[in-house]
C-alpha cells in the first residue's frame, strides 16, 4: 500500500476515523481509501455525516467549536490529523467548494487573486496569468474576460460557483473536495458544472458529496454510501466503483437506498 | 501528465504533481499570527483588567478611609472654634489658648496645627504642653489665631452605612444622607420613566404600523443621545421655574430633588422604552393571535397577554432604569443642590451619592485628606449598588429569553 | 330571519354561562371604547417623549436668542459728534487718543490683540521675545514693528514691546488698524458696552409689562450703583448668543458676551482624537477575539460577562478610577514627565488630556466591543470558510474578509461610542480638567477642559447671563453630536441595505 519512499499511491486514506462534536460521535470507524485523478462520490440521507467526513479531508471542522477526530487521514504518507500538522496548509493543498457559491464581495479578479496573494504572489502579471488560467480551467473566462472588474457577486448563481471552482484552483490544489457544489444552481448550470467536474479530474482528485444520486451515478467513478448508525453516528456502509454500487451493491442497505426505498 | 509544462496561460491546467513530491506539512510559527493574537488576547484582557482595577482601586482607597482617623475642628463649651493665643517658635512645647477657654482636651490626645501634628502630654487652665512633629508633620512655627484641630475616631462601616449626617468638618460621615437623595431622585425618576416608557413600548410594539415606528423611534434615540449637562440645564432652567410657578417659591426652591427626578425621568425614559419594546416584541405572534381569535379587543390582547408574557423584560428594564438613575450625576449636580441633608421630600435641595463626588471633584481636592479618600468609600458604595441592580436586571432578562426557546 | 331572532334562540342552548346577548353587545361597546381610550393613553406617551424632547430644544433656544439690555460704560455721544461707525480711520484714531484714559482693557488683552492682530506673530514668536527679555534683553518695538513692516510712533521706537503701558499699545493699534479695526476695537475697549440684563423670548412676547418693569428696575439700580444719575440704557434689541467669537475666542469670565468656547473645543477634539486611538484598536481588537478567536471557553465567557457589567457601570466610577489610576499612580506617564514632554516643576501634575483619554477610552470601551461584536456576529460565514478553504490563516481571513464586512457596523458602533465620550461630563469633573483655563492645549500632555464641562461650568457661574452663554454652547453641543448621529444612522441604514 506504501511504496518505499514513504508515499502512498491512494491521494488520501482514511484509516478507523472517528469524528466527534464535543462528546457526540458525528461519524464512526471510516476506512477508505481515495484514488487520485477520480472522482469519488460520497452519498447517503441526510445527516448520515458525510459532509462531515468531506470537511475533515482538510480539516474545516476544525472550524467547529469543540470537534476532534480520532485514526487518521493519510495523506502522502503524514496523517493529517496528526499533532504537528498546520491545518492552514493543509487547506491550500486539498482545496474545497461549498454548497452555496460564496464568492467574496470582491471583484472577480480579487477573488481569484486572493489565494495567490495570501500566498505572497505579489507580482502583478503573474497574478494576471493566474486569473486567466484559473477561469480558464473553470471554463469562466469567456463568460468574464471583458469584466474582470465586476464584482463577483453580480454573476449568476451557476457562474459563481465556477467563480470559486477558479477561486480554488488558483492555488493550485491537488486535492478538490466539492459539497454538494450544484444543490442551489439551476439543471443547466449543474450540467456545466458536471461538465467541468469530467475535465478536472484530468488533473485533480475529486471527492463530492451529494444528495442526487443520478449526479453521483453521472459523474463519479467511485462511490461510498453512508448511514446513520448507532447513536445517530455516521458509519460508511460500502464503497467500491460507481458501477459496482448501483448495480450490484454488496449491502442490501445500499440497494434499498439507491432504489429509493428510503432517504 | 506528470511532465506537463504550463506554456502560457491560455494552455489550461497546471501540471500535478509528481506522486513522490516530499511535502512538508508540518505547523510552521508564523511570529506576525502570534504576535497578532496576543495583541487581540490583550485586548479582550483589558476589560478584565479594567474591572480588577475598579475593585482593587476603590476598594484600596475606601479601605484607607475607614482605617483613618478624623480631625476636626477644637471646640470650646460654646461651641466656638478654640485657636492659638500667641505665637510659638518652631522649638516650642507649650500652646496658649485664650484664657477662660473652657475645652476637653484629652491626654495622650494628637492635635493639628496647620499640618503639624502634635500630642499633648499636660493640660493645664490655658496652656497645653506638647510633643511636636509627629509622624514627621513638618514640625513649623505657628502664629496666633491658627485653629486648632484634634483627632477624632475613625470612621467605622457600620457608623458609614448607617449614620444620616454627612458634616465632614466635624467628623461625621453617614453615607444615608447622600443615599437618601440618590433614592428619592431615582424613585421619582421611575415614577415618570416606567409608565411613560411603558406606555410608549406597548405603542410602538402593538399599535404603531411599521413605518411610524421607524420614524418614532429615531426621536427617542435622540433624546437618549442628548449629554446629562444639557437635561441638567433644562431642569434648572426650565423644569424648576415652571415647578416653582406652580407651587410656589416658599414650598420649592432654586434646587430641588423634584425638578432633578422629572428631568432624570424623561432621561431615563427611552431606555425603558427601548429594552420594554424589545420584551413585547419577542413575545410570540401565536400568542396575540390566539388571543385575538377569542374576541379579545387589542387592549385586551396587550394589557392581559402581551403585558404579562414580556414582564420579566419590562422588570429588567424597570431595574437598569434605577440603575441608571442611581448612576446618573449632571443633572443632579446642576439642579438638585449642594446640601447633604437626610431627606426623602421632593421639594427639598438635597446632595447625590454621584452629586457628592462632583462637588468635591471641582473643589482643589488635595490626595490622602478625608475628603479625597470618602469619594472612593462613596464610589464603592455607588458601584455596589449598581452592579447588584446590573445583574439582577440581565438575570431578569434571561428568564424571558428562556421561557420562548 | 333577522340576527337577533337567531341569537335569542341559541342564547338558550349555548350560553347559560355567558352574559346574555344583548349584555355582550353593550359589553363589546364598552371594552372597544376601552381599547380606543386607551390607544391614545399609549399614543400620549409617545407624544408627551416627544413634547419633552421639544421643551428641551425649546429650553435651550431661548436662552441662547434673548432681548437685551446694554449699558455703554462710556456714552458714544459724549465721544463724537457723529455716530461712531461714520467715522473716518483718522476721527476713529482721535477718539482713541483723546480717550486713553477710558481703555479698560487689561494691559495683557491689549498685548495680545497687539501681538497676535497687528503683528500676526506666532506663539513660538511670542515665547521667544519673552524668553529674551527674561534675559535681560530689551526686544524694542522698532525691532519688531520693522521686522513686520508696520507703523510704530517714533516716541515708543526703543521701548520694550512687551512692556509697554496700554496706552502705548493703544497708539500702536491705532497707527496700523483701518477703519473696520478701528471702530471695532472703539466700541469693545472705550465704548465698552455691557448686557446687564436679558429675557428669553417667551419672556418677552408673553410678559412685556414685566419686562419693561425690569429694564426700568435695572436702570434704576444701575444709577444708585454708579452713583451717576444722568445714566441711560441704550434701546433694548434681540441678541444671538450664538456668534463667531464662540469658537475662535477662549473663555472670559468677566464679559459673558465675548466668552468663547475655543478652548474647551480644542480640548473636545484633542480629548476625543486621543481616545479613539486608545478604544478603536482595542474595543475591536477584543471584539475580534471573543469572536473569531476565543474558543468560547471560560475565558471567554468572563471577558463577555465582565465587559456586559462594565456596560452598566457609571460614568463617575470611571472618572475615579482615572483619577486614582491614571491621574496619580500614573502621574509620571501621564503628565509626560517620563518623557521630558511636561510642565514641569510643581505645576506637572497627571490631570492631563492623555489621562481623561485613557479613562474615556476605557469608559467607551464596552460600547465599541458590543457594538463591534454584532457587526462581526453578522459577517456571513460563508466568507470565513472560503477563505480558510483557500488556505488562508486566521489572521488572513479576518484581515481581508472579516473586518472590511463588518466595518461599517464597527464604524457606526464607534461613532456612537464617539458622540457618548463627547457629551461625558462627569467622568472628567473627576479626572480633572480645570474650567478657567485659557491656553489652548497643545499635546497629549496638556492641561486643558472640553465642551460640555465648559458648559456646567458656565452654568454654574452666579452672573446670569453666562446661562446664556451656556445655552449658546449647548446649541454648539448638541449640532455636533447630533450631525455624528446622523452619519451613524445613514452609515447604519446602508450597511443593512448591503446586508440584503
Amino acid at each position: 500500500m506504501t511504496n518505499p519512499n514513504g508515499t502512498s499511491k491512494y491521494a488520501l486514506e482514511a484509516r478507523n476515523l472517528h469524528i466527534f462534536y464535543s462528546s457526540f460521535r458525528a461519524v464512526r470507524n471510516v476506512t477508505m481509501q481515495i484514488e487520485p485523478n477520480k472522482i469519488t462520490a460520497l452519498i447517503g440521507p441526510s445527516g448520515c455525516g458525510k459532509s462531515t467526513l468531506l470537511r475533515s479531508f482538510n480539516r474545516m471542522n476544525d472550524l467547529v467549536l469543540g470537534s476532534h477526530a480520532e485514526g487518521e487521514i493519510l495523506y502522502r504518507g503524514q496523517n493529517l490529523y496528526g499533532n504537528n500538522v498546520d491545518p492552514v496548509e493543509v487547506r491550500r493543498r486539498i482545496g474545497m467548494v461549498f454548497q452555496k457559491p460564496n464568492p467574496f464581495p470582491k471583484s472577480i479578479f480579487d477573488n481569484i487573486a486572493y489565494g495567490p496573494r495570501i500566498l505572497g504572489q505579489r507580482n502583478k502579471k503573474i497574478l494576471g496569468e493566474i486569473v486567466e488560467r484559473s477561469l480558464r480551467q473553470a471554463a469562466l473566462w469567456d463568460d468574464v474576460k471583458d469584466n474582470l472588474k465586476k464584482s463577483g457577486l453580480a454573476l449568476s448563481g451557476g457562474q459563481q460557483q465556477r467563480l470559486c471552482i477558479a477561486r480554488t484552483l488558483a492555488v493550485e490544489p491537488e486535492i478538490i473536495l466539492m459539497d454538494e457544489p450544484c444543490s442551489a444552481l439551476d439543471p443547466i448550470a449543474t450540467l456545466r458544472i458536471e461538465e467541468l467536474m469530467r475535465e478536472l479530474k484530468e488533473n485533480y482528485t475529486i471527492i463530492i458529496v451529494t444528495h442526487n444520486m443520478q449526479q453521483a451515478a453521472r459523474v463519479s467513478d467511485y462511490t461510498a454510501f453512508m448511514l446513520m448508525g448507532n447513536e445517530r453516528a455516521g458509519e460508511l456502509i460500502e464503497y467500491d466503483q460507481t458501477e459496482r454500487i448501483f448495480t450490484k451493491p454488496n449491502d442490501s442497505r445500499t440497494e434499498d437506498y439507491i432504489t429509493g426505498r428510503f432517504g | 501528465m506528470a511532465n506537463q509544462q504550463v506554456v502560457a496561460a491560455d494552455q489550461a491546467p497546471v501540471a500535478a504533481r509528481p506522486a513522490d513530491e516530499q511535502i512538508n506539512l508540518k505547523k510552521r510559527i508564523r511570529p506576525f499570527e502570534v504576535l497578532i493574537q496576543g495583541f487581540l488576547f490583550f485586548s479582550g484582557a483589558v476589560s478584565i483588567i479594567t474591572s480588577i482595577a475598579i475593585v482593587v482601586v476603590l476598594g484600596k482607597e475606601a479601605l484607607l478611609f475607614f482605617s483613618t482617623p478624623t480631625w476636626h475642628e477644637l471646640r470650646d463649651q460654646n461651641n466656638s472654634l478654640v485657636s492659638l493665643a500667641t505665637d510659638i517658635e518652631t522649638d516650642a512645647t507649650t500652646l496658649k489658648i485664650p484664657a477662660g477657654t473652657e475645652v476637653k482636651i484629652p491626654l495622650n490626645g494628637k492635635i493639628r496645627l496647620d499640618n503639624e501634628m502634635m500630642r499633648v502630654t499636660a493640660f493645664e487652665g490655658d496652656t497645653i504642653t506638647v510633643e511636636r512633629g509627629l509622624e514627621d508633620s513638618p514640625q513649623v512655627a505657628h502664629k496666633a489665631g491658627a485653629i486648632i484641630e484634634e483627632e477624632g475616631d475613625k470612621v467605622s462601616v457600620v457608623e458609614f452605612l448607617t449614620g444620616t449626617k454627612w458634616q465632614p468638618h466635624v467628623g461625621e460621615f453617614g453615607v444615608l444622607a447622600l443615599v437618601s437623595a440618590t433614592l428619592t431622585i431615582s424613585l421619582i425618576a421611575m415614577a415618570v420613566a416606567l409608565p411613560l416608557g411603558v406606555g410608549a413600548a406597548v405603542y410602538l410594539s402593538e399599535y404603531a404600523s411599521e413605518s411610524v415606528r421607524n420614524k418614532l423611534k429615531p426621536i427617542l434615540e435622540v433624546l437618549a443621545g442628548v449629554p446629562t449637562v444639557v437635561y441638567g440645564y433644562f431642569a434648572l432652567t426650565f423644569v424648576t421655574p415652571i415647578l416653582q410657578g406652580l407651587l410656589g417659591k416658599e414650598t420649592l426652591g432654586i434646587y430641588n430633588m423634584l425638578s432633578a427626578g422629572l428631568v432624570m425621568g424623561i432621561m431615563i425614559l427611552p431606555t425603558v422604552a427601548s429594552m420594554s419594546e424589545d420584551a413585547l416584541r419577542a413575545v410570540p405572534r401565536a400568542l396575540r393571535e390566539a388571543a385575538f381569535g377569542l374576541g379579545s379587543t387589542k387592549l385586551e390582547t396587550s394589557t392581559r397577554i402581551v403585558l404579562p408574557a414580556g414582564i420579566s423584560g419590562i422588570v429588567a428594564a424597570f431595574i437598569l432604569g434605577i440603575s441608571r438613575a442611581v448612576g446618573e450625576t449632571m443633572i443632579v449636580a446642576i439642579a438638585a443642590g449642594a446640601r447633604p441633608y437626610f431627606t426623602f421630600n421632593p421639594f427639598e435641595a438635597a446632595e447625590t451619592m454621584t452629586g457628592h463626588i462632583v462637588r468635591i471633584s471641582t473643589g482643589d481636592l488635595s490626595y490622602g485628606t478625608i475628603d479625597y479618600d470618602s469619594l472612593f468609600a462613596i464610589g464603592l458604595t455607588l458601584f455596589l449598588m449598581t452592579l447588584v441592580l446590573n445583574i439582577v436586571s440581565r438575570q431578569v432578562a434571561t428568564w424571558l429569553r428562556e421561557e420562548y426557546d | 330571519m333577522s340576527a337577533t331572532e337567531n341569537s335569542t334562540n341559541t342564547v338558550s342552548q349555548y350560553s347559560q354561562y355567558l352574559p346574555d346577548d344583548k349584555q355582550l353587545q353593550k359589553n363589546i361597546a364598552r371594552r372597544n371604547r376601552q381599547a380606543i381610550i386607551w390607544k391614545y393613553v399609549f399614543l400620549f406617551s409617545i407624544v408627551l417623549a416627544m413634547f419633552s424632547l421639544f421643551m428641551l430644544f425649546f429650553s435651550i433656544i431661548r436662552q441662547a436668542f434673548t432681548y437685551v439690555t446694554i449699558y455703554d460704560q462710556v456714552n458714544p455721544a459724549t465721544l463724537s459728534d457723529k455716530p461712531l461707525e461714520n467715522l473716518s480711520q483718522q476721527e476713529l484714531g482721535d477718539v482713541i487718543e483723546n480717550h486713553y484714559g477710558a481703555i479698560r482693557t487689561g494691559r495683557n488683552d491689549i498685548r495680545t490683540l497687539v501681538f497676535n492682530n497687528v503683528l500676526g506673530l506666532s506663539l513660538s514668536d511670542q515665547e521667544k521675545i519673552a524668553d529674551r527679555e527674561r534675559a535681560k534683553e530689551t526686544v524694542t518695538v522698532r525691532e519688531v514693528f520693522e521686522d513686520k513692516d508696520k507703523k510704530y510712533p517714533a516716541e515708543l521706537a526703543d521701548q520694550s514691546v512687551i512692556r509697554l503701558d496700554v496706552v502705548g499699545y493703544a497708539a500702536l493699534i491705532e497707527q496700523n488698524f483701518d477703519q473696520e479695526q478701528l471702530y471695532d476695537f472703539v466700541i469693545k475697549n472705550v465704548v465698552q458696552p455691557l448686557i446687564v440684563n436679558s429675557w428669553t423670548l417667551d419672556e418677552y412676547f408673553f410678559s412685556r409689562d414685566k419686562v419693561n418693569q425690569d429694564i426700568a428696575d435695572t436702570e434704576a439700580r444701575l444709577r444708585e450703583d454708579k452713583k451717576d444719575p444722568t445714566i441711560e440704557l441704550t434701546e433694548p434689541k434681540f441678541h444671538s448668543w450664538v456668534q463667531w467669537h464662540l469658537i475662535t475666542k477662549t473663555i472670559d469670565l468677566s464679559r459673558p458676551e465675548d466668552a468663547g468656547l475655543r478652548t474647551a473645543i480644542i480640548g473636545s477634539l484633542w480629548m476625543i482624537t486621543l481616545t479613539i486611538l486608545i478604544a478603536l484598536p482595542l474595543g475591536v481588537g477584543a471584539a475580534i477575539y471573543l469572536e473569531e478567536y476565543s474558543s468560547g471557553g471560560w475565558l471567554a465567557r468572563i471577558i463577555q460577562t465582565n465587559i456586559d457589567n462594565l456596560a452598566g457601570v457609571p460614568s463617575i466610577i470611571y472618572g475615579i478610577l482615572g483619577l486614582a489610576l491614571f491621574v496619580r499612580a500614573l502621574e509620571k506617564i501621564t503628565s509626560g514627565d517620563i518623557f521630558g514632554l511636561g510642565v514641569g516643576g510643581n505645576t506637572a501634575t497627571g490631570r492631563t488630556i492623555l489621562s481623561a483619554s485613557l479613562t474615556m477610552g476605557l469608559l467607551i470601551l464596552p460600547v465599541i466591543i458590543i457594538n463591534a461584536q454584532e457587526a462581526i456576529r453578522a459577517v456571513p460565514d460563508s466568507l470565513r470558510q472560503a477563505s480558510y478553504g483557500l488556505g488562508a490563516t486566521k489572521w488572513q481571513t479576518v484581515w481581508n474578509h472579516v473586518l472590511p464586512n463588518a466595518m461599517p457596523g464597527i464604524l457606526t458602533g464607534t461613532i456612537l461610542a464617539i458622540s457618548r465620550a463627547f457629551g461625558e461630563t462627569a467622568v472628567l469633573v473627576v479626572v480633572g480638567s480645570i474650567t478657567r483655563i485659557t491656553v489652548d492645549p497643545s499635546g497629549p500632555f496638556s492641561r486643558f477642559t472640553v465642551l460640555p464641562l465648559q458648559i456646567f461650568a458656565l452654568i454654574t457661574q452666579p452672573q446670569a447671563q453666562f446661562r446664556n452663554v451656556a445655552a449658546a454652547g449647548i446649541l454648539l453641543l448638541l449640532t455636533i453630536l447630533l450631525s455624528l448621529n446622523a452619519v451613524a444612522v445613514i452609515l447604519r441604514s446602508r450597511f443593512s441595505k448591503r446586508a440584503v
